[in-house]
């Protein structure tokens, strides 16, 4: 009796990891149809919508650019030469140095001859206090606020109270802006009225060969998680992002730019300085005021703008990332509950949210019911191993296709790599992605859900010894591709 | 069973793997023909560049131009774009010189066929032509026209873009209002065709911002864009209509159907700087609430010169205001022209305003010797 119920559970427990393969990837593959011809689209109507009359006037949207850094003293230079030589006719760069505890400040101070400003700093928005605000000697739009330290979200905060102009952009300390990138972003604007943020694509900057904060050739990264990086970033950004943008679904916008309307930014309170995720819970959190406001709103991701952003090439840092990343993802979806499901909110309470919260949040822990299930049946010789091998063949070529079609829908897009080499090299490690590193994933995003559920809201969680973390990494990623060699090698010769 | 299923993973692999090989040589064919193109686009880049100069420099007459792109209308997208982009960085004598060039026949004609082929790729691409010209014949404009009434929203605002070259206001106007009759044109779109709409032209002045009060008091028009255009004539400083925005905003009715129109109006006469708004300014705000009302009128009252106004816009410094209005109040306060500073004193400050906000006003204005009246 007890076998028979084993058994149905079994099956049941099959057919739901059966079902989530079947519809996470046909979901995926609409996006990535959607996103095609969403690409098409911009591209067909970019020119028609050029502004450049009206920069000669006064009626454009101006743009204040917030830089928030944290013991940045190597970078920063680079990253505000790169925002001084933006192509913009007003805009303004607020620096927030966030409670820096190196030389951040001193640099700041000395590069660009920093002086005390009695600049008007209404408190809008909450913040930690700010101990002072310099003018630049050398640049008069470039603002610093010297506060402190209160994470990424209250100092974004403490840099909108500050802004004077129409437009919000944030950027991250470790990117880099195309010089013409307000120009484009503004062109979302142009096109709707009721836009309120805008998102451009973040692409790796790790590899490319970059002169005082410009571009100069785009390179693959050299390293292997940097190219595995490359393949999830296009996917995530090319066909993810657009993809969900198009069917009002989006639910993030990356920290790493991000284009707001100021006075929308405000009126919902600005960012929640306690959030894990800032960039993912300012987003959802203005779809939630402006709809139970009704107030018609849009929020866009367009292909053009690019933003160059450096990622983590080492394990340790990229399993804190990700790690942040779904404590940040649960966060937004616990804050919201009444959004998931709820009808009020459409596509997004409907589709987009539930999605997210069942493949994305809880996805890791139905992989992990998938793994332990394959090797119980394994063991128990109820799965037929050339059965096994084919599924993980399938399974392995439909994430390929998914990958290559990013990589195709880049060769629409703006400044895809130079070298063919290059997108061999990508394109080879779509396919590497699966064995190892799609594991690897798995477990980081697990024990970030793991990490939620224990309460814990760190920015990042501290790791007491990275070289041990790097080795266990390696160890379990070489595992990882021996099994699956020996997979191989047992199905062969069978 | 188990065989059954090997048998459609297997159906499925061979699938999956004939749509990746598919997918890849397309992203390698794609490449390719790209490079191909790049290349070639540059190779002729380099040969119409010789060409260009040559004309430039006389040593090619217009006439000869002409054959030449006769005998080579593949040349003439290519010739297009070297053109323009070497007339954005001409200015004078040289730029009126390949204005000539994209006026001939062969070019235009090209073109304008393309108006007619009924794919947006190619309306699209005749419409950057087109909207780089400086001049354009009337049958070339009403050619253009056809094209205000496309379902494509883009191609529409395209349209007007470059019938905004015409020389005739009317012909001007007239894409203004067609493109106005769309109530989801932005008013971003609408300003950047409001601007080629002005020409640099004094004889063309007047005429152009009576055509504009037309627009903006024909109800046929959504009220959204009548309030862009008000706006705008402020901005683009249509200084003699300022006594008809003015007249505007006394007659129409304080309702709520109007409050962003006469908001608008506001802020055209404030950019217009026209101090005689002062009064009506001041009996609005008596009359509505209106946030939108109040915002148009601190940034009216900042820009308007004269002491009158300022001592108004100080009143939004009163607690009684939401903070969001006295930082918008601050903030417009420490814009005022510094020549102003001597105006204000103390007196200014209503008695009930934020010491934070007066403090920090004072400090950033710079007032040496200054007590704040709190």
């Amino acid at each position: 009796m007890s076998i028979a119920i084993s058994m149905i559970l079994v099956d049941l427990l099959t057919y739901l990891i059966l079902a989530y393969f079947v519809v996470i990837n046909t979901v995926y593959l609409v996006l990535l149809v959607i996103s095609f011809f969403a690409t098409r689209q911009l591209n067909k109507s970019r020119e028609a919508y050029k502004i450049t009359g009206l920069f000669d006037s006064d009626l454009y949207k101006s743009v204040s650019v917030l830089l928030p850094v944290f013991n940045e003293e190597n970078t920063i230079k680079s990253t505000v030469y790169s925002l001084i030589q933006l192509d913009f006719n007003d805009f303004e760069i607020i620096i927030i140095n966030d409670g820096s505890t190196d030389e951040t400040f001193e640099v700041l101070e000395r590069e660009f001859e920093l002086f005390p400003s009695e600049r008007f700093l209404p408190e809008i928005l909450p913040h930690k206090p700010v101990q002072g605000i310099y003018r630049s000697n050398l640049f008069p739009n470039l603002l610093v606020l010297d506060k402190e330290n209160g994470k990424k979200a209250d100092a974004l905060n403490a840099g909108v109270n500050a802004s004077r102009k129409d437009v919000i952009c944030n950027v991250d300390s470790d990117s880099w802006l195309e010089p013409n990138i307000l120009q484009q972003m503004l062109r979302a604007f142009v096109e709707d009225e009721k836009t309120i943020a805008v998102g451009g694509i973040v692409r790796i900057a790790n590899g490319s060969i970059f002169d005082r904060g410009q571009l100069k050739q785009t390179l693959a990264p050299k390293t292997f998680l940097g190219k595995i990086q490359v393949v999830e970033y296009l996917r995530s950004f090319l066909f993810g992002r657009i993809g969900w943008s198009s069917v009002d679904g989006l639910i993030i916008i990356s920290g790493a730019f991000a284009v707001f309307d100021r006075a929308a930014l405000i009126e919902t309170g600005g960012y929640k300085r306690e959030s894990i995720g800032e960039d993912i819970e300012v987003i959802v959190n203005m779809h939630q005021h402006f709809t139970d406001k009704g107030k018609p709103y849009s929020m866009r991701y367009l292909p053009e703008p690019v933003c160059w952003t450096m990622v983590p090439e080492n394990w340790h840092q990229l399993s804190a990332q990700r790690n942040r990343w779904q404590r940040g993802l649960a966060d937004t979806l616990f804050n919201h509950k009444k959004m998931i499901g709820n009808p009020k909110y459409g596509w997004l309470g409907m589709f987009s949210l539930p999605f997210h919260l069942v493949f994305e949040l809880l996805g890791p822990l139905l992989e992990l019911m998938s793994y332990l299930l394959f090797f119980l049946l394994m063991i128990t010789g109820l799965l037929d191993p050339a059965f096994a091998i084919l599924f993980i063949l399938f399974a392995v070529l439909f994430g390929v296709i998914l990958s290559i079609g990013s990589v195709l829908l880049d060769e629409l897009t703006y400044k895809p790599y130079t070298r063919l080499s290059d997108v061999f090299s990508i394109t080879i490690h779509a396919v590497f992605e699966n064995f190892g590193f799609r594991q690897l994933h798995f477990w980081w995003r697990l024990r970030g859900l793991l990490d939620y559920l224990r309460k814990n809201k760190e920015w990042n969680i501290e790791d007491r010894n990275p070289k041990l973390t790097n080795t266990f990494h390696w160890l379990w990623f070489g595992s990882i591709n021996l099994f699956f060699a020996a997979l191989l090698v047992y199905g062969l010769v069978l | 069973m188990v065989s059954q299923a090997i048998e459609l993973l297997w159906a499925g692999i061979y699938l999956l793997g004939g749509i990746t090989l598919l997918l890849l040589t397309i992203a390698v064919f794609t490449r390719t023909v790209k490079k191909w193109y790049r290349e070639h686009r540059e190779n002729k880049k380099k040969e119409y560049s010789t060409i260009l100069i040559g004309y430039l420099t006389r040593n090619i007459t217009l006439d000869k131009f002409e054959i030449f792109i006769k005998n080579h209308p593949d040349s003439i997208t290519a010739l297009f774009k070297v053109s323009n982009d070497l007339q954005k960085n001409l200015k004078g004598t040289d730029k009126k010189l390949i204005q000539r060039l994209l006026s001939l026949e062969p070019f235009t004609n090209y073109y304008l066929n393309l108006l007619e082929s009924g794919k947006e790729r190619k309306i699209m691409e005749a419409l950057i032509f087109l909207r780089e010209l400086e001049t354009m014949t009337s049958e070339q404009i009403s050619r253009i026209q056809t094209l205000l009434g496309h379902r494509e929203r883009y191609i529409v605002h395209a349209a007007a873009v470059a019938i905004m070259a015409s020389e005739d206001v009317k012909e001007r106007a007239y894409a203004l209002k067609a493109l106005c009759r769309d109530e989801q044109i932005t008013r971003l779109a609408l300003y950047e065709v409001l601007y080629r709409f002005r020409k640099r032209d004094r004889e063309q002045w007047l005429e152009e911002g009576t055509e504009l009060t037309l627009i903006i008091t024909d109800p046929a028009i959504p009220l959204n864009h009548r309030a862009s255009i008000a706006i705008a004539m402020g901005g683009m400083g249509y200084y003699y209509h300022s006594r008809y925005l003015l007249d505007l905003l006394k007659n129409i009715p304080v309702e709520e159907k109007n409050i962003p129109f006469l908001a608008a109006l506001i802020e055209g006469l404030g950019m217009l700087h026209y101090p005689e708004a002062i009064v009506e300014i001041q009996r609005l705000l008596l009359l509505t609430n209106s946030l939108l009302i109040t915002r148009a009128s601190i940034r009216a009252l900042s820009r308007i010169d004269g002491k009158d106004g300022l001592e108004i816009l100080f009143q939004f410094l009163s607690q009684k205001y939401d903070l969001q209005i006295q930082v918008e109040t601050a903030i417009q306060i420490i814009n005022v022209d510094v020549l102003y500073y001597e105006w204000i004193s103390d007196k200014f400050f209503p008695e009930d305003a934020n010491p934070i906000i007066v403090e920090q006003i004072v400090a950033e204005i710079g007032m040496d010797n200054f007590v704040a009246g709190i």
